[in-house]
């Protein structure tokens, strides 16, 4: 049987995790933008 | 669910259900102000900008089904079952170009009904709905149920109460603000997921030793780990076109192109699947821990918080209890406003009162929200089955839809006729597979006949639609305030 090296499973759970949170940061930067342009709503 | 032992005491459990609870009814009352009109309740005033389009595109797509049975597909079909819930992502990029596509056709339209009778006809549209309606109630029961299990398992809070609070809280707030309180709390739902997810992610990570429980799967369940594992392979592709069809179809994310602001729809879908992408992979992990932990799972879609809660302690019972509420509260509120406007706007307008007034039109609309929720209701308190049986049932039905909606954006020869029996046979057939060879095939198998038949009709039957007939004036209504 082939396995997933376990090397390739920890790089990709530890870039979904920081991938998650470079999201959070993104969502309150656009949020920032609009609102200095007047376009949240 | 009560053989399993509550992490949290009931206590917290309420005191954050309270907690929550009014707060999303808070927040629903203060941007409900903004609706004034039946375009603002429905949707939001056509108006809203980049990051609550990323947020609720987002928040929307993560639902309890992604936080909950992400960590089902990894225990049940390994590392592939996290890469194939990952892969309903690319609902949102193939949706971001048609979102424009949908503003630039329909500037006045309101749902994806609206589209399907402009373009392919009344039969064709009464399929449609029918398929639409069903699908939402699918995915409501199945939240609303999660809502149960969840408070069942974290806080033993008794099933019925637990799914009851939460479905009322969803449909009070989204009666209050319609499509203005569901996007402005997406906002917030999304940024309490994100940061909860990375919390108890790396939570685990910290706690687990990652090389023991490599070790172990490979001796205990090699399966889960397996490269080449056929049944998992295929429910990646099951998975990816369910997601398609689920997102192409529905109301959900049609009312949300009709409301960005013009160019903002496609870039918010496209950034909105991305950061969607890892969340079942973040979330789903932490199954794959729980058998090298010891952790007896009797009920596979609680097998994530039940690990979580485990190797955190009431830190993390407490951040997963948020996490799932946000992903419950920012689906199921979706679904109301958007399943609402499909049975006010397709059914109840265009079929029976052409003529209603606006403030005819918002009593409807407030009394279809809380028919919603009373059914779905009604429906979850016998536990049906498991999140995914519930949920995989619809498959066929949304993966059918797939080719119509795509090529009718974008073909002026795609057939009316071609369309409905797209729809018709892509559904039948693809049921049957759902019960003669499995739910990981019903919607790869229901797509692929729904295609042909598309193709077989575009290709016999000649037909060139104008695309002006889909810009339809705006709601003409009697008395509006």
């Amino acid at each position: 049987m082939l396995y997933f090296p376990e090397t390739f499973l920890y790089i990709v759970i530890i870039g979904s995790l920081i991938f998650s949170g470079v999201a959070f940061v993104a969502l309150l930067l656009l949020l920032l933008k609009d609102k200095k342009t007047n376009k949240v709503w | 669910m009560s053989h399993q032992s509550a992490i949290l005491s009931a206590n917290i459990g309420w005191i954050l259900l309270a907690i929550l609870g009014v707060l999303w009814i808070w927040l629903g009352r203060y941007w409900g102000k903004k609706a004034q009109s039946m375009e603002g309740f429905m949707l939001a005033g056509r108006n809203v900008g980049l990051a609550l389009g990323v947020a609720t595109t987002m928040a929307t797509w993560i639902t309890s089904n992604t936080t909950m049975l992400a960590p089902q597909f990894a225990l049940q079909l390994g590392v592939w079952g996290m890469f194939a819930y990952s892969t309903a992502s690319f609902g949102l990029f193939l949706f971001a170009p048609l979102a424009k596509r949908i503003r630039q056709l329909m500037p006045n339209g309101y749902t994806s009904g609206d589209f399907i009778r402009l373009r392919y006809g009344k039969a064709t549209w009464l399929v449609f709905l029918v398929i639409s309606i069903f699908y939402g109630f699918t995915w409501l029961i199945s939240m609303g149920m999660a809502g149960g299990i969840l408070m069942n398992a974290l806080a033993g809070i008794p099933y019925e109460i637990g799914m009851t609070v939460i479905l009322f809280v969803c449909v009070t707030y989204t009666l209050f603000g319609g499509l203005f309180a569901v996007i402005g709390t997406d906002f917030i739902q999304s940024v309490i997921i994100l940061i909860g997810i990375v919390v108890v992610g790396f939570g685990i990570v910290h706690s687990i030793d990652f090389g023991k429980t490599y070790t172990h799967l490979e001796s205990e369940s090699p399966m889960l780990i397996n490269v080449l594992l056929p049944a998992s392979i295929m429910a990646i592709f099951n998975n990816l076109l369910f997601g398609i069809g689920e997102i192409f179809h529905s109301n959900v994310w049609w009312s949300r192109a009709f409301a960005m602001r013009k160019n903002v729809g496609q870039k918010a879908y496209l950034l909105g699947g991305l950061f969607w992408l890892p969340i079942p992979v973040a979330a789903g992990f932490i199954a794959l821990t729980g058998s090298t932990l010891g952790i007896n799972i009797t009920s596979p879609d609680m097998v994530g918080p039940l690990v979580a809660a485990n190797v955190l302690g009431s830190v993390g019972a407490i951040v997963v209890f948020a996490v799932l509420f946000c992903s419950l509260a920012s689906s199921i509120d979706s679904l109301l406003a958007a399943t609402s406007d499909l049975i006010t706007e397709d059914i109840y307008r265009k079929l029976f009162n052409p003529k209603a007034s606006e403030q005819n039109l918002r009593k409807v609309s407030a009394f279809i929200i809380v028919g919603l929720g009373f059914l779905t209701w009604l429906i979850c308190l016998p536990r049906v089955g498991t999140l995914a049986t519930v949920l995989f049932f619809a498959g066929p039905l949304v993966g059918s839809t797939i080719w119509p909606i795509a090529t009718g954006l974008y073909w002026k020869n795609a057939s009316a006729k071609g369309a409905l029996w797209a729809m018709l046979l892509g559904s039948g057939i693809g049921l049957i597979a759902y019960f003669q060879l499995g739910w990981y095939t019903a919607t790869l198998i229901s797509a692929a006949v729904s295609m042909l038949t598309v193709l077989i009709f575009r290709a016999t039957v000649k037909e060139d639609f104008n695309w002006k007939h889909l810009d339809e004036p705006k709601i003409q209504t009697a008395g509006g305030n």
